[in-house]
């Protein structure tokens, strides 16, 4: 089921939430285990039958997670850790048999590893790399002895939470469990239901509004990636990583909109990756919780393990060893590699998620490497024209490295990408930059100017067509990305977040429960619900 | 305190709903009120095209079918095969639409009303595998509306703020006839282009354009062999037309010039493997640079000029080879008598 659906907004969403007050009139385990149901429905209504996955699995873990939390093994670290890999294993075979063998087996049948005959259909369950993650997260958890609290009911709820089910973020147990466990959460608030509300509908307008009026134009534009010239071609990939940005960031606004209907707040999984200054700031706002699981889980055990061979092998890992080759290598390089690495693949099969995990690892060592070795003192004594110039500067360079890898990780394989990218570089040629027709009509004033404009072919007017994405509605689009606060800035005063927003903008563009953004609100959601028609799934659902 | 708190949550969210639903009720019932039709595709034409079924029902008699994309509006004057043959006729044409939607959308008038036959207007050039921004619209759906069963809730689904937009900007463009490309569907749902050489936008006249067309065919001939095999199937007769191409562009351009052979051979051979009729305009006749509308698309003389052959054609009289059919006559005489469009050798009666 989508969130951008009537029969989400208009059946679903309001039975499960009135079920869930109701049910918490009676107790809160029986508020938690509608819960439970309503979210299996929620993952059912797309394929009934991997709901026994999903049943199955949540069964699994939190069978291995009361065995690693069992008294007698509290201090047997080699056990808990053999349960541990045991319970990885156990959720990572079900994840590489339904993302990844049929993707190899193509490629094992392309270059004649496998007979032709030997064909491999499977379908991808939706939601399973955050299902499977979440739970991973879980038994790591326990390891650490946290989590003993939950009951099976609520561990259920913890994993199937619809809100994040499909897309995540990707929680901790000690983010929601306590939450789970405190029988206030099941309280019916207004606050509660306004506020998610008004974040829900600002994810839903960035969804319906923002987002899904660029996925035709994207299509056309990525099905042909040779056929286009430069400033074509940019149009197109400007237009997929906006589509990407308010897509992502409408689903994390609605995830935590709706959670916090349900008296439930999430961490932040998306703060204006635009913006940032730098890839290392990009990885932080994009995508948050997986970033923080990843470097949990991946980054930092890596990191730990180089540590303490350095340490045996009669290396130092301080400061200033960081900043030697070997330390740098062994402790940032290597281990940012193997987790972009991981996380490229994490997001396909395809070599074109490879290549871009790999950019990514690229960008993050130029990043780390300028930070390691770079000048300390630059920018100390700039003056604010120059500083502007320079936040300018870094914002652009960050965001063109980001869209690169973007186009990497849209396109139908590297080849696609590649051409794609030869296009932005003008390898296709150099076609007319286009102008709106009611531009032109205005430039028409200008005489010589126009004329000089159009007879060296720098500009051409355009019909609007709804094959090429429109400049105007891009950089509409760019305004409100680059100059306009996000979600959890205009909601900090009454942020239903698990992490504390700083108000840090006009008053005006702050929520309040006022009839005046009640009013906007209602707007916006009532041209959401009047454009609802043409939506599309969520991008990271294929994940 | 805390209950004024909760008290202002409370109506801001009351406040909230209630907006958004009263604008959602008050759209649709402006809507309804001034016969805004419901949009069901991205594509305006073929929601103009669906709009005009419900207003234009076909009766008890068998119509004769013509589909196809936007060369079915422009090259066969639907309204003078009827008025020739007295006989009804609908054409299903609309801007841009693929093989398989032309296909589905026959299916679905041919599940509502009695067909006698299907002609399909192919151009070796613009035939598409997918729509730029298709939305395919469920049979049941077409049903509903065609017949104007649906209930507000239902037309309400349908509604969308870029649809309504593109709604206002198409009745101005159809209906008040400002555009260069305006159109207006005559009786039988035909429509001319009248795209004079300074209207038409340059990609399409130096025959860039064309070139982008031409890949969006991989699939689209089998597309057709399976749309006449189930018409043949259903024990209707399947003619396929094909127009014409503006001669500068096959002649400055070789690689389309091949294209456009090879696609001419193709859609000989999948009249020829499921038994259907081929009217080749280009058997029989040139016709003059007037007679486009632009590279792919002939104007309304263009379309009176051809239909006429295909006229003959069609009763059986013998075509000389080799002529040209001239156009560069006086303006084709227009009337926007509620929308309806007469060309030049029609005895079409507006209704």
């Amino acid at each position: 089921m989508v969130f951008a659906s009537y029969s989400f907004l208009f059946i679903f969403l309001p039975i499960a939430l009135v079920g869930y007050y109701l049910a918490a009139k009676v107790g809160t385990n029986y508020a938690i285990g509608w819960l439970v149901l309503a979210s299996l429905v929620f993952y059912g209504v797309w394929n009934p039958a991997f709901v026994i996955l999903l049943v199955c699995s949540i069964g699994f873990n939190f069978a291995v997670g009361r065995a690693l939390l069992a008294p007698e093994r509290e201090n047997d670290t080699k056990s808990r850790h053999r349960l541990l890999f045991l319970g990885v294993a156990g959720n990572l075979l079900p994840l590489i048999f339904f993302k990844y063998l049929g993707p190899m087996l193509a490629y094992a049948r392309s270059i004649s590893l496998v007979s032709p005959e030997f064909d491999f259909k499977v379908i991808l369950p939706l939601g399973i790399s955050f299902f499977t993650f979440t739970q991973i997260g879980y038994l790591v958890e326990c390891d650490h002895g946290r989590g003993r609290d939950l009951d099976l009911i609520r561990y259920a709820a913890f994993v199937t939470f619809f809100p994040h089910l499909i897309a995540g973020p990707i929680y901790h147990i000690r983010e929601i469990g306590p939450q789970l466990l405190n029988p206030d959460s099941c309280r019916l608030r207004f606050s509660n239901l306004s506020v998610g509300t008004s974040f829900f509908i600002i994810g839903l307008a960035k969804k319906v509004l923002l987002a899904d009026p660029l996925a035709e134009v994207v299509k056309i534009g990525f099905a042909h990636p040779g056929d286009f010239q430069l400033f074509s071609t940019w149009l197109y990939a400007l237009a997929y990583s906006l589509q990407l940005y308010f897509d992502f960031s409408g689903y994390s606004d609605m995830a935590i909109g709706l959670a916090s209907m349900f008296g439930i707040r999430f961490p932040i999984n998306f703060n204006s990756p635009y913006k940032s200054r730098n890839i290392i700031d990009f990885w932080q706002r994009w995508h948050m919780t997986l970033t923080r699981y990843l470097t949990l889980l991946l980054y930092n055990p890596l990191a730990m393990y180089f540590s303490r061979r350095r340490r045996l092998a009669g290396l130092g890992v301080s400061q200033r060893d960081y900043q030697t080759l070997s330390g740098f290598g062994s402790l940032v390089v290597i281990p940012l590699f193997f987790t972009m690495t991981l996380c490229g693949i994490w997001h396909g099969a395809g070599f074109q998620f490879l290549i871009f995990g790999l950019m990514h690892g690229v960008y993050l060592t130029i990043n780390h490497t300028w930070r390691t070795f770079g000048p300390k003192a630059a920018g100390k004594n700039r003056g604010r024209l120059a500083e502007a110039g320079v936040v300018v500067s870094s914002v652009g360079l960050t965001y063109l490295s980001v869209l690169a890898a973007q186009v990497m990780f849209r396109a139908s394989s590297a080849s696609a990408a590649l051409q794609m990218l030869g296009g932005m570089i003008g390898l296709h040629g150099i076609d007319a930059f286009p102008i709106p027709s009611t531009v032109m009509k205005v430039l028409q004033h200008l005489g010589p100017i126009h004329t000089f404009l159009t007879q060296t072919h720098h500009i051409l007017a355009v019909p609007s067509e709804d094959s090429t994405p429109a400049p105007a509605s891009l950089a509409l689009r760019f305004f409100i990305v680059w100059a306009l606060p996000n979600s959890q800035t205009i909601m900090a005063k009454f942020s239903p977040t698990l992490t504390a927003v700083k108000p840090d903008t006009v008053r005006w563009l702050l929520w309040q429960p006022t009839v005046r953004w009640a009013l906007a609100l209602g707007l916006l959601l009532a041209l959401s619900l009047m454009s609802l028609q043409q939506t599309k799934v969520f991008l990271y659902f294929q994940f | 305190m805390k209950n004024d708190h909760e008290h202002s949550f409370r109506r801001n969210l009351l406040i909230c709903l209630g907006t958004a639903l009263g604008i959602c009720a008050a759209v649709e019932l402006t809507c309804v009120s001034l016969g805004v039709a419901p949009l069901f595709t991205a594509s305006p034409a073929i929601n103009e095209k669906m709009r005009f079924l419900r207003e234009h029902p076909p009766g008890h008699t068998p119509i004769g079918v013509i589909s196809g994309a936007s060369i079915a509006l422009n090259d066969i004057d639907s309204d003078l095969l009827e008025d020739d043959e007295g006989r009804p006729f609908v054409n299903l044409g609309a801007n841009g639409v693929s093989v398989p939607t032309s296909e589905q959308f026959y299916q679905q008038l041919a599940a509502l009303y009695p067909v006698r036959e299907v002609i399909f207007a192919a151009s070796p050039i613009e035939m598409r595998d997918a729509y730029r921004a298709e939305v395919h619209v469920p049979t049941s759906v077409f049903r509903r509306y065609v017949l104007g069963r649906m209930t507000m809730a239902e037309e309400f689904t349908y509604r969308d703020i870029p649809g309504l937009i593109s709604y206002v900007k198409n009745w101005h463009e159809y209906h008040s006839r400002t555009s260069g490309s305006s159109l207006a569907f005559t009786k039988t749902g035909a429509v001319p282009l009248e795209v004079s050489v300074d209207a038409a936008g340059r990609r399409t006249w130096n025959g860039e354009a064309v070139f982008d067309l031409t890949t969006d065919c991989v699939h689209c001939m089998d597309d057709l062999a399976q749309f006449c095999r189930d018409v043949r199937g259903a024990g209707l007769p399947f003619t396929v037309v094909v127009g014409p191409i503006w001669p500068e562009v096959t002649e400055r351009l070789p690689r389309i010039r091949a294209i456009v052979a090879n696609r001419r051979a193709q859609l000989r051979a999948v009249a020829q493997q499921c038994n259907a009729t081929l009217f080749d305009i280009t058997d029989y006749a040139t016709l003059d640079d007037p007679c486009f509308a632009n590279s792919l698309h002939l104007n309304a003389q263009g379309m009176s000029a051809m239909t006429a052959q295909f006229v003959r054609f069609r009763r059986g009289q013998s075509i000389p080879k080799g002529m040209a059919l001239p156009c560069g006559g006086s303006r084709v005489a227009r009337e926007s008598n509620s929308g309806a469009e007469k060309a030049p050798g029609s005895q079409a009666s507006s209704e």
